[in-house]
């Protein structure tokens, strides 16, 4: 009997959060616990919140979201899925949808966390960690798509990230990863949260195009 | 073609080594190595920056305020690994800090006790709408609900600042300041760590300056404190970015569906994985000798008329730098080989984020301790240098070693693999497979 196109794309999702999100989930959650280890989270003012989650946390974007594509790295596994009826641009669609969701989940539970210890944060804080995990996956994704080479789709955000805690933030106006803990609005967080979908967006068109042209 | 020019030309043409080179190069001329200033003579009357000196008469006042000033607002700054923690006192803690500030004060527990959150008037409100303010008095309330105000006399208002005992020794000083920094769980400014730098900032003399200055000459030669600046930046790029290298050189095989083949080859497993380390070693410390002749060169240009050591550069570049190189490839290449999966990113960025951030009261040098990425991150502080030579040169000699034996322990696991008796993640894997199940395509 075929199955519906629910049955089918839920299918998708639950056997990518078994196979391949799983371990990565797992790494953001430790992530997660460690953030009490490390950091104080008990009456932190809105500035000293600020610096887990955007210093912290939102390196769970890079881990989440970069290996969107990495199941068909394999040469032959790619040809097999892409001979499917089910293309492979619905199924990153759907892990990308998955992965970002996952993030959200995790950077409300770091809030949340903060909240819980009396420190003050609110939901830009969720936007602040969130718009710096999407963007710093959606980095990740996008690298991976160009190069597939998994070394480099991690290297270019942590690289970006580097820089950012290295150099002078003027240098890097609205993409600059920990401006709500330097006190600056967070406005310009809604240009990198946009940016790394456009970049998300971007990783699954590459792939797309390049199964096309081969 | 050899073994190791083979390997050498697979990392020169890899993406991560060229990412690797333009990011090396750009970082450090972003941060002003291409932009130095010449070393010059200080001028009598000019101002010379601030140093930390450990001067009692400066650092005990000041210290000792500003702890009872934290302990009356309850609120404590502490940098466990470099990042700002708030820390609140529950009452069994109050308590033992309140005896450290009346031993460091001379002032009573109870006094210090009861000063904190006290106001220094006192109002009385009655039925929710009339109220008498007094000020500076010490009202208490009757047992017929009326009150009595004590205007003269010994008043409870606790003291706006406070001073150090007048019989405390710098000795007992110290001692409980590290009890305090105990108390709130390390890392605070009343520690050993921050202590000094943070009260104890006196202005550099002319002479002091003129001392320095001498000793970049003589002790450095000029090019020493520029290169322990180049040693300072290039460090944070060595200490994460060669990971990727490794990982991508470690997975390569696998990827490319080769590996079996070379499985099978009779060259030892000794020689591959060390010469491929090899290769992976000279080649990342390629850009960073070229930066170095770079470097050599604008200082004989900035500098012209002093005598300067043409080698310095270079042989800081190999001491201090090799060890953190060799050191960060090292772990990339066991991770990857242990787990055939990029983890070794994770664990080299969990390092460097902690060297990093827990070095942060290290800056100038001096304190170079047991941290992957030393930091001396100013031109000068040549006697900081020289009088902690002998950890640093431990520090540099415990990587060089650590990374040899990760590449050791790697040999060993690649020839578990070529035996096949370890099989990285599908080992994992296998654990968690339930029986019956159909593995992942």
């Amino acid at each position: 009997m075929a199955l519906t196109r629910l049955e089918k794309y839920s299918a998708v999702a639950v056997s990518n959060l078994r196979h391949n999100l799983a371990p990565h989930l797992l790494l953001s959650l430790g992530f997660l616990l460690l953030t009490p280890v490390i950091f104080g989270v008990n009456d932190l003012d809105a500035l000293a919140a600020a610096v887990p989650l955007e210093y912290f946390v939102s390196l769970t974007g890079p881990i989440l979201l970069t290996p969107i594509i990495l199941p068909e790295q394999d040469e032959a596994v790619r040809d097999v899925a892409a001979a499917r009826e089910t293309g492979l641009t619905p199924v990153y669609l759907l892990r990308a949808a998955t992965s970002i969701l996952a993030l959200l989940c995790i950077s409300l539970s770091a809030v949340l966390m903060l909240w819980a210890g009396n420190c003050q944060v609110d939901s830009s804080s969720v936007l602040a960690v969130t718009a710096n995990g999407v963007f710093l996956g959606g980095l990740g994704a996008f690298s991976y798509s160009l190069c597939r080479n998994i070394a480099v789709g991690y290297m270019i955000p942590v690289l970006y990230y580097v820089l950012n805690f290295a150099g002078n933030p003027q240098n890097f106006g609205p993409f600059y990863l920990f401006s709500f803990s330097q006190g600056q609005r967070p406005d310009g967080k809604w240009v990198l949260s946009i940016t790394g979908f456009v970049l998300t967006a971007g990783a699954i068109v590459v792939s797309h195009l390049r199964q096309k042209l081969r | 073609m050899s073994l190791f020019l083979r390997e050498c030309k697979k990392v020169l043409l890899s993406i991560p080594y060229l990412i690797f080179v333009v990011v090396f190069i750009g970082f450090l001329m972003s941060q002003g190595l291409c932009r130095l200033t010449p070393i010059e003579e200080p001028s009598p009357g000019g101002s010379y920056g601030y140093k930390s000196a450990e001067i009692p008469e400066i650092i005990m006042p000041a210290a000792v305020d500003a702890l009872y000033q934290n302990y009356l607002a309850n609120e404590f700054t502490a940098y466990p690994i470099g990042f700002y923690k708030n820390v609140k006192l529950n009452a069994g803690e109050r308590e033992k800090m309140a005896e450290i500030l009346s031993e460091l004060t001379g002032l009573p527990v109870a006094e210090i006790e009861n000063s904190a959150g006290q106001p220094s008037g006192a109002t009385v409100q009655q039925d929710g709408e009339n109220s008498i303010q007094v000020e500076g008095g010490n009202i208490t309330e009757n047992p017929d609900g009326s009150f009595t105000v004590n205007p003269g006399g010994e008043t409870a208002n606790a003291p706006q600042t406070v001073s150090p005992a007048p019989d405390l020794s710098y000795d007992r000083f110290q001692e409980l300041m590290n009890e305090a920094d105990r108390l709130l769980g390390g890392g605070s400014d009343y520690g050993e760590t921050y202590r000094t730098d943070r009260f104890g900032r006196v202005p550099v003399t002319y002479e002091e300056a003129l001392a320095q200055y001498n000793d970049i000459l003589s002790l450095d030669r000029v090019s020493g404190s520029y290169a322990r600046y180049f040693c300072d930046y290039s460090g944070i790029i060595l200490g994460i970015i060669p990971v990727f290298i490794s990982v991508a050189m470690g997975l390569k095989d696998r990827r490319s569906g080769v590996r079996d083949l070379i499985y099978a080859r009779k060259t030892s497993s000794v020689k591959i994985v060390c010469t491929r380390y090899l290769a992976m070693v000279v080649c990342s410390f390629l850009p960073v000798l070229a930066f170095s002749g770079y470097l050599t060169g604008e200082i004989f240009s900035l500098n012209p008329g002093l005598s300067i050591d043409g080698t310095a550069v270079f042989r800081y570049a190999l001491g201090w730098l090799l060890p953190t190189l060799m050191t960060s490839l090292a772990v990339g290449m066991l991770f990857t080989e242990l787990t055939d999966t990029p983890v070794a990113i994770l664990v080299q960025v969990g390092w460097f984020f902690l060297n990093m951030f827990g070095s942060l009261a290290q800056m100038n040098g001096g304190g170079y301790s047991m941290d992957l990425i030393p930091r001396h991150n100013t031109i000068g502080n040549t006697r900081g240098y020289y009088d902690h030579f002998a950890s640093l040169l431990c520090n540099r000699v415990f990587y060089a070693v650590l990374a040899i034996l990760l590449v050791l322990v790697t040999v060993f696991l690649y020839e578990q693999k070529r035996r096949g008796k370890y099989h990285g993640i599908d080992a994992v894997r296998k654990i968690f497979r339930r029986r019956g199940q159909q593995p992942a395509a």
